[in-house]
């Protein structure tokens, strides 16, 4: 039987994935087009992180960033630097130049990082038409090789300069507990000289894929500077227009739906994407000139109104923070770091708990992530108790966008595709926006042989 | 030159007794640290555990588990000791899959010897607490542990 037999009518479809692989968590895609009207179109999250928030509430803020970087084993360093820009703006602690460009390096390690796992373990399975990398150890070992190599020059980023390669430790409001090593710099400076070859193998591996063609603007938020390619501080940007991160409340709606447990995002009662590919439309002229010239090569262009390039943002995003790192790194290597204006204690000396008293207040901080704006909040009180948490997470912000195209794109493939193949692309494009649904546990049912 | 060894505690500590590996390895660090053995909290780490076994000549994994065994009970096997089911197979890179992770190092040919300290569990719900059954065992579960590794890996 040929596929083209296969095609379904126009009148009626039903796809339900539960659930969706290769993301991270677990959602469904629901999809029910009843005599030719789409009934039904919902990207479900059946986990929340609305749990976390609770458990930060009583909490001292100083406890924060360690609590919040076990939200997630992929955006540990982002949920980390996001908790300590909240804390420090509730507490009026401004962090020196020193900390803040040491901030910087550990955001673009974790964006490596995230960037390559999504491209290589995520994605390139479907470009290649194989269920998950198992398949591709046999057919394509010197690429998954290369693959683990970019990963690890990453997670070694992040273990020289947070303590440790998962959930940051040394990085604390303020500052830092402690500076990394003089060793440990220079070999993570070699490391990424050498994952420049690595870059450019893949974006020529990149450019030989075909990704499915579908266009639908939509609005595209993210940080934005006039210094630099914003991912660690800025604006908001969406529209050409700019708002403080302080008042993002007043920037986008979040509403409940019953089908999921995330909430959705609005601005101006639209959905809108946050990610790569915000970033790049919003920020292009801001990349390094090496990132601008990757994404001339694989003929991505600013604005990019096809959310499945989001993948071939992710590549100019990882070239582009591979520079600013190595930069970052010789700056440090030629003038070395002082302890002074970086190191602080992790928490306020003993003979002050108590004595101190702050003013209550409600601080702020959103840092870029690989999938877009995150944004804590914090209210405190005059023991720099947490009395209330908001966590907005990338997911959440897309999955009315995701929504969206998926009710453009349903009605654009009825008629031309077969059920399995409608239900490949919408897959994949739920995977394009590389969803971070929050963790969940990861227990094994085991038996014994 | 000696064997490289790593214990490594993996689990989410906000999510009760899914943090026992976790909390294991932090007892262990206070109450028998064993030189020339390195101790690292992998939390919720997922694909990056493969890049650390290769590193290694054997490596302790301890984690809860769920193999229908009375609550904190404790069992060290091999990975040739069991099969592994999730409730979903394809390649998932946020959970910590172990399935495909154990998958993955065999294809790699990684010939790092894996040992898993499997504790039952009895509540992964959200929390900071361990159920009361695994916080009365904390101690004996440490203990039995050490012993292993003292015994099997040294």
């Amino acid at each position: 039987m040929t596929k083209s037999s296969n095609k379904i009518d126009s009148q009626n479809l039903n796809v339900d994935v539960h659930y969706l692989t290769r993301v991270e968590g677990h959602g469904n895609i629901v999809v029910d087009v009843k005599e030719g009207k789409l009934a039904k179109c919902e990207f479900q999250v059946i986990e929340s992180p609305r749990f976390f928030e609770s458990m930060l509430v009583g909490r001292s803020i100083w406890e924060a960033q360690h609590l919040t970087s076990r939200i997630c084993g992929i955006c540990a360093c982002g949920h980390t630097l996001a908790s300590i820009k909240a804390a420090e703006d509730a507490l009026g602690v401004k962090p020196s130049a020193e900390v803040v460009m040491l901030r910087k390096l550990l955001l673009y390690t974790e964006m490596l990082d995230s960037h390559i796992l999504h491209i290589y373990i995520l994605v390139a399975p479907d470009l290649l038409g194989v269920k998950s990398i198992v398949p591709l150890i046999k057919t394509h070992r010197p690429v998954i090789e290369m693959a683990l190599r970019m990963k690890r020059m990453s997670d070694y980023g992040a273990e020289v300069l947070a303590g440790r390669h998962i959930h940051p430790i040394s990085y604390v409001i303020g500052g830092l507990t402690q500076l990394p090593s003089r060793e440990g710099l220079e070999k993570l400076h070699t490391l990424m000289l050498e994952s420049r070859k690595d870059g450019e193998a893949t974006v020529k591996i990149i450019k030989t894929l075909k990704f499915p063609q579908f266009q639908r603007p939509t609005q595209y938020m993210s940080l934005t500077s006039d210094d630099e390619y914003a991912m660690y501080d800025g604006d908001l940007m969406v529209n050409g227009e700019k708002s403080k991160v302080r008042d993002y409340r007043k920037l986008f709606m979040e509403s409940v739906v019953d089908y999921s447990k995330a909430k959705i995002s609005k601005i101006n009662g639209k959905s809108y994407a946050v990610g790569s590919l915000s970033r790049f439309n919003n920020n292009f002229n801001k990349l390094h000139k090496k990132a601008k010239a990757v994404a001339a090569e694989l003929g991505l262009k600013a604005p990019c109104y096809n959310p499945y390039l989001n993948t071939a943002a992710q590549l100019v995003e990882w070239v582009h923070c591979l520079e600013e790192s190595i930069t970052i790194l010789e700056k440090i290597l030629k003038d070395g770091l002082k302890e002074e204006g970086v190191v602080v204690a992790s928490w306020p000396k003993r003979s002050e708990v108590g004595k101190i008293k702050y003013k209550p207040n409600t601080g702020t901080g959103c840092v870029e992530v690989p999938r877009g704006s995150l944004f804590h909040e914090y209210t405190i009180d005059d023991s720099a108790h947490i009395t209330a948490a908001n966590c907005v997470i990338p997911t959440n912000q897309n999955i009315g966008n995701l929504e969206d195209d998926m009710r453009k794109l349903v009605p654009e493939l009825l008629g031309k595709k077969t059920q399995e193949e409608i239900t490949l692309d919408l897959e994949m494009l739920a995977r394009s926006y590389d969803p971070c649904i929050s963790c969940a546990t990861h227990l094994l049912d085991v038996s014994f042989v | 030159m000696s064997k490289k060894i790593a214990v490594i505690g993996l689990g989410n500590s906000l999510r009760r007794d899914d943090g026992i590996g976790v909390i294991i390895l932090g007892s262990l660090l206070n109450h028998y640290p064993r030189p020339g053995i390195d101790y690292l909290d992998f939390g919720i780490a997922s694909f990056d555990l493969i890049h650390r076994l290769q590193d290694y000549d054997t490596v302790l994994l301890i984690d809860g588990i769920n193999a229908k065994l009375p609550i904190g009970e404790l069992k060290i096997f091999g990975l040739e000791q069991a099969s592994f089911t999730n409730k979903d197979s394809a390649l998932s890179s946020h959970e910590l899959n172990l399935k495909d992770i154990f998958r993955l190092t065999s294809d790699l040919e990684i010939t790092t010897k894996i040992y898993v300290a499997g504790i039952q569990v009895a509540d992964v719900g959200f929390g900071e607490s361990l159920s009361g059954t695994l916080q009365e065992k904390l101690q004996e579960l440490t203990e039995q542990v050490d012993k292993f590794i003292q015994e099997r890996l040294l």
